[in-house]
């Protein structure tokens, strides 16, 4: 995909075999930093059983597809935001292995999460696990957090394996989701988006939403009102897809 | 109308335009239902919440009483050893000063003030060597030459060599000098009347 005159690329990945932070380690690494990379992992609801992703063939199980953008004449923009809460107190990451974390501040991570979701939603992790992200960062520069989403339980070796890599040493937090905060964080990255393409953004349009298993999850019902807020951004004009 | 009925009832909307109830109901109760689960993860989550915060809480409490215990415990331990360095300072048989790198007084017993005929406010903590050997010009406790002899023990402290010297004073009396650099950049003297030995 590496070409002159790549200035994009879209990727959906495989959602249960992948480390989110080594694939775009790996992408960036083979295009370079003034690529624009966005995408995101596919889902299959609260299952976690298996995810398929196609392109130029049928869906498959374990793929990695991307569509990339060439041309001097594509302007690309692109958001993040969550606008979950963080809550509760900090905790240290005191045993991980790339991502799979094993323990806070000593204790049992998967226990945490158990206790947070009580017996009837424990039973259904790893999804439930969704509806508590967890914000990790570097206590050394901690304005600059990540917030994770989980992939996997290990009942037997009381871990979970998130999205991403969970540093041993890290701060960890949990956060939580309320409605309105969250369509407010569809906004905002939707915000984040049309303004990284600034006065540039003249002629044909396009949005591609990607949001996350986890919000459907806890907005159920309201979860149009994610869709809502990030179209009011975008405005009319502007077709949308997503994920 | 609140915008999740709305969209229930045109979920629940037939081609017709007629409403599908049992669609309609099962939105609903689905939506209570949802709700009554965030309610419930609500309060599960505050009530873990506090009380992990008040067991942190606890733990911080009794750590500021441990380290209060153990500065408690120190500031005794400084206290009996200030009063045995009082005690032997005062005790001493010569007078005996300290001055810090700028030459600024520390400390001094009061038999140091005592020899050279200095008040209290004389050698307390902070002034200068200059202002010492001044005031003990001015109260006559000097050697004949006072001007040379003031220039000359401010030139030999700023050497930093330890050094031994016999000062005659005035009124005939042989003081010993005993001058040693301490580690910090500072001196130590002690000073004593050897006139009887003379």
């Amino acid at each position: 995909m590496a070409a002159p005159g790549l200035v994009g690329i879209f990727v959906l990945s495989d959602g249960l075999n992948v480390n989110g932070s080594e694939l775009v380690a790996g992408i960036i690494g083979a295009v370079g930093q003034q690529v624009s990379v966005t995408g995101g992992l596919a889902g299959d609801g609260a299952e976690f059983r298996e995810t398929l992703v196609g392109a130029d063939c049928p869906p498959r199980k374990q793929v990695v597809a991307a569509v990339g953008f060439y041309g001097a004449a594509i302007r690309i923009g692109h958001g993040s935001a969550g606008g979950w809460d963080e809550f509760g107190p900090r905790r240290q990451i005191t045993r991980s292995r790339g991502n799979v974390l094993f323990e806070f501040d000593g204790g049992p991570a998967l226990d945490l999460y158990k206790r947070y979701l009580g017996e009837d939603e424990t039973r259904g992790l790893p999804g439930f696990g969704l509806l508590f992200p967890l914000r990790i960062f570097d206590p050394e520069r901690p304005n600059h957090d990540i917030v994770r989403t989980i992939l996997a339980v290990d009942h037997e070796a009381r871990s979970m394996t998130f999205a991403g890599d969970v540093p041993e040493g890290w701060t960890a937090q949990l956060m939580r989701g309320n409605f309105d905060r969250l369509a407010a964080g569809a906004a905002l990255a939707a915000r984040q988006a049309t303004d990284g393409v600034g006065a540039a953004r003249s002629g044909d349009q396009l949005a591609i939403l990607v949001s996350c298993i986890g919000r459907r999850l806890l907005m159920g019902q309201h979860t149009a009102d994610e869709l809502e807020a990030a179209s009011a951004e975008f405005g009319p004009q502007i077709p949308q897809l997503g994920f | 109308m609140h915008k999740l009925l709305a969209r229930q009832l045109a979920k629940a909307a037939k081609g017709s335009g007629e409403l599908d109830v049992e669609i309609l109901l099962g939105l609903v109760s689905e939506a209570y239902g949802q709700s009554d689960s965030d309610r419930q993860r609500t309060d599960r989550s505050i009530a873990l919440m506090i009380g992990e915060l008040e067991q942190l809480n606890r733990g911080l409490d009794q750590l500021v009483q441990e380290r209060t215990a153990a500065l408690r415990e120190r500031e005794f331990e400084l206290q009996a050893q200030n009063l045995r360095f009082d005690a032997a300072l005062e005790n001493m048989p010569v007078g005996l000063c300290m001055f810090d790198r700028n030459d600024y007084l520390i400390v001094c017993n009061e038999r140091y003030g005592a020899m050279y005929g200095l008040t209290s406010e004389q050698v307390k903590r902070g002034v200068t060597l200059r202002s010492i050997l001044e005031a003990r010009v001015a109260a006559g406790n000097s050697p004949e030459d006072a001007e040379r002899y003031v220039e000359q023990r401010l030139a030999e402290v700023r050497r930093g060599q330890p050094y031994y010297t016999e000062n005659v004073m005035r009124d005939g009396r042989v003081v010993a000098v005993n001058y040693r650099p301490t580690q910090d950049g500072g001196w130590v003297a002690t000073h004593q009347d050897i006139t009887a030995q003379k």
